[in-house]
């Protein structure tokens, strides 16, 4: 017993340290370029901008949380910007600017995501093929659907809808709030639940996982489900913040949520990173943004910078293992 | 005694059997993509009268030699188990700076071309060098490169492309000698020069090796990294040819040309039945990739229907195809 417990003991402390080392040099960064801009634009700082920021991450932030997800099981999901941009016409083209609907549509949309992210996985799971290639064939598929539902900006949400992307309460917007919850509960399945622990073991090794007796079937499509449903509710954010329906409003989140997820820190091989690193990586994409927009750098110039910074946060990560 | 003979021949029997079928599986593997792309011509002669017709046919070919290019050089990396987005950042990069630099003359067309064919190799190198030396994923790697390349684009041209095609290059887009495409020529020798290049060298083989497994290649004194670049190289180089190719085709200068590229090479590549994980598959099987995918867009516009449903086809052509292939594997393992 007692050799046990010293066996048990460096490993954990190894595994904590790994994860916190890693955390803490996505965080540095971070807030190393929040105080940048901030030195290099008053206008940063401002809470209007800060808002305007926070409420620019919460669109990303939680598609990000479903892609996280994926990618921790060894996973990839390039369908969810298409998945987006389909809640999205649907959404605002089913409610028609009718506050009763609102509720009915939310609920339809959300199992719409499911039953999207339920598809992707049981193909994966079945065929066992590279989610890669099942995901761009389903990524195809569902914006073919949207244009065939339209070509144009579309429908029209009630006013009370409005409140998902637009609201407070109190001192904090209200999308601010709800990612929040969001990230908790994910942080928490993750780190505290056996299911989470499941995606993290099918993610390092998925056949070592099998024969442990995890039933990674189970957890493939979990993750893709999960993957989904963050999409639709994506979609549902930006209807609510555009108040229409547009049929290209996802385009490029699928690479822009696995870049947040991988300059989180999450490694795309699975089974190592998290949500928290996640968090930082969004409000980094965010924040870069925001700081070149505010100091007037052309998007030509940004697409450069982004390149750059992708392409060397990735060597830095892969240089420090 | 004599039960345990009849075991044995049973036994005998039973695998003798399963040898024979895994025979058939494994050739039905082999050609099934040939068989349902022929399989689709004759459905396509009957469901539209035009489809056989030369002009469409001849328009047709055409955009696959486009495409097919490109898929070439996709092959090339997916063999090696990696990936590479950049290819349609690199063809309109072609086409912005073929436009400018040669301002339709046709005396710049050769040096021009040159210069450009070498600059989409230098990308692709600095792409090889990105995953061998920095150990990025390839997905993310060449998913800078789009960033990085396509910023460079619109630096240059500030947002609207100068200059114009002259006509000894829109020759090689949209020309014919003695009726059939220039860009079809371009495609069967890229091909040709592929198949040889993999089937009969040993850096053909060196590379079905490194795609299968790197680690036991590396122990076997191959010179995994140097594999690794060529392909990244190769495949650069033949989004520069094809995207100077489109820039003939079109005769003008676009920054988003050739947009769509990266996921339709890759997809024509992975129907024509080529591993996503690398160490199998072939450059003759993503021709018929090509081939099919185009057919089934040709059809679209032939049979009227709304263009977008291009799309859910592809979707459904990908995921039956891998479907397919799973079931093929299966029934052979």
């Amino acid at each position: 017993m007692k050799s046990l417990t010293l066996e048990a003991k460096p490993a954990r402390r190894f595994s904590l340290g790994y994860l916190d080392g890693q955390l803490v040099a996505i965080l540095v960064i971070l807030a190393t370029l929040i105080v940048v801009s901030s030195i290099l634009s008053p206008t940063f700082s401002t809470p209007q901008n800060l808002a305007n920021v926070t409420r620019q991450a919460v669109a990303l932030g939680i598609v990000a949380v479903g892609q996280t997800f994926v990618i921790l099981t060894a996973g990839i999901d390039l369908s969810v910007g298409s998945t987006i941009s389909l809640t999205s016409v649907l959404a605002a083209g089913l409610m028609a600017g009718v506050p009763e609907r609102q509720i009915p549509v939310v609920v339809g949309i959300l199992l719409l995501g499911g039953a999207i992210g339920l598809f992707n996985g049981l193909v994966i799971m079945r065929l066992r093929v590279a989610p890669f290639i099942v995901t761009l064939g389903t990524m195809s598929i569902i914006q073919g659907v949207v244009f065939l539902y339209t070509k144009n900006p579309v429908g029209k949400i009630p006013i009370s809808f409005r409140y998902l992307a637009e609201g407070d309460l109190g001192p904090i917007p209200f999308p601010v709030l709800l990612y929040g919850v969001l990230v908790v509960v994910s942080v928490f399945v993750l780190r505290r639940t056996t299911f989470g622990r499941y995606i993290y073991a099918t993610g390092g090794n998925e056949e070592v996982a099998r024969l442990s007796g995890i039933n990674t079937s189970f957890v493939t499509v979990a993750v893709y489900v999960v993957c989904g449903l963050s999409a639709a509710a994506t979609g549902l954010f930006l209807t609510s913040r555009l108040r229409i329906g547009q049929p290209l409003i996802g385009q490029g989140y699928e690479l822009d949520s696995i870049t947040a997820v991988l300059i989180g820190g999450t490694v795309l091989a699975g089974g190592r990173g998290g949500v928290v690193g996640t968090v930082a990586g969004v409000l980094i994409m965010t924040v870069l943004s925001n700081i070149l927009n505010l100091m007037e750098v052309t998007s030509y110039w940004q697409w450069v910078i982004k390149g750059l910074i992708i392409i060397s946060a990735l060597a830095v990560y892969r240089g420090n293992r | 005694m004599q039960t345990e003979t009849i075991t044995v021949d049973v036994g005998q029997q039973v695998i003798a059997a399963r040898d024979r079928a895994e025979r058939i599986k494994k050739m039905l593997r082999g050609s099934a993509i040939y068989l349902i792309l022929a399989a689709l011509i004759v459905v396509a002669a009957i469901a539209s009268p035009v489809f056989l017709r030369a002009r469409n046919i001849t328009n047709l070919l055409k955009q696959a030699s486009l495409l097919g290019v490109v898929s070439v050089g996709q092959t090339f990396v997916i063999l090696i188990g990696g990936i590479d987005l950049s290819v349609a950042s690199v063809m309109a990069l072609m086409s912005v700076l073929a436009a400018n630099l040669m301002g339709g003359q046709d005396g710049l067309v050769l040096p021009v071309v040159l210069l450009c064919l070498g600059i989409a190799t230098g990308i692709g190198l600095v792409n090889g060098l990105m995953v061998t030396q920095l150990k990025i994923p390839a997905f993310i790697a060449t998913l800078g490169t789009i960033l990085i390349v396509q910023g460079i684009r619109f630096v240059y041209t500030g947002g609207a492309p100068k200059g114009s095609i002259p006509e000894g290059l829109r020759f090689w887009g949209r020309g014919d000698i003695g009726g059939i495409p220039t860009a079809l020529i371009v495609w069967v020798v890229v091909i040709v020069a592929a198949v040889l290049l993999l089937r009969q060298t040993t850096f053909g083989r060196r590379l079905y090796a490194v795609g299968g497994n790197p680690t036991t290649s590396h122990l076997s004194g191959v010179s995994v990294n140097t594999i690794i670049i060529s392909a990244y190289m190769i495949c650069s180089f033949l989004a520069g040819v094809a995207g100077l190719l489109l820039t003939g085709y079109i005769g003008l200068a676009d920054n988003w040309l050739g947009r769509g590229y990266e996921l339709d090479s890759i997809a024509a590549v992975v129907v024509g039945g080529t591993l996503l994980e690398g160490g199998r598959g072939s450059v003759l099987g993503s021709a018929a990739g090509v081939l099919i995918m185009v057919i089934l867009f040709n059809l679209v516009l032939l049979l009227n229907l709304d263009e977008e449903t291009q799309r859910i086809i592809k979707g459904l052509v990908i995921i039956g195809a891998l479907a397919l292939y799973a079931r093929l594997q299966n029934r052979a393992s």
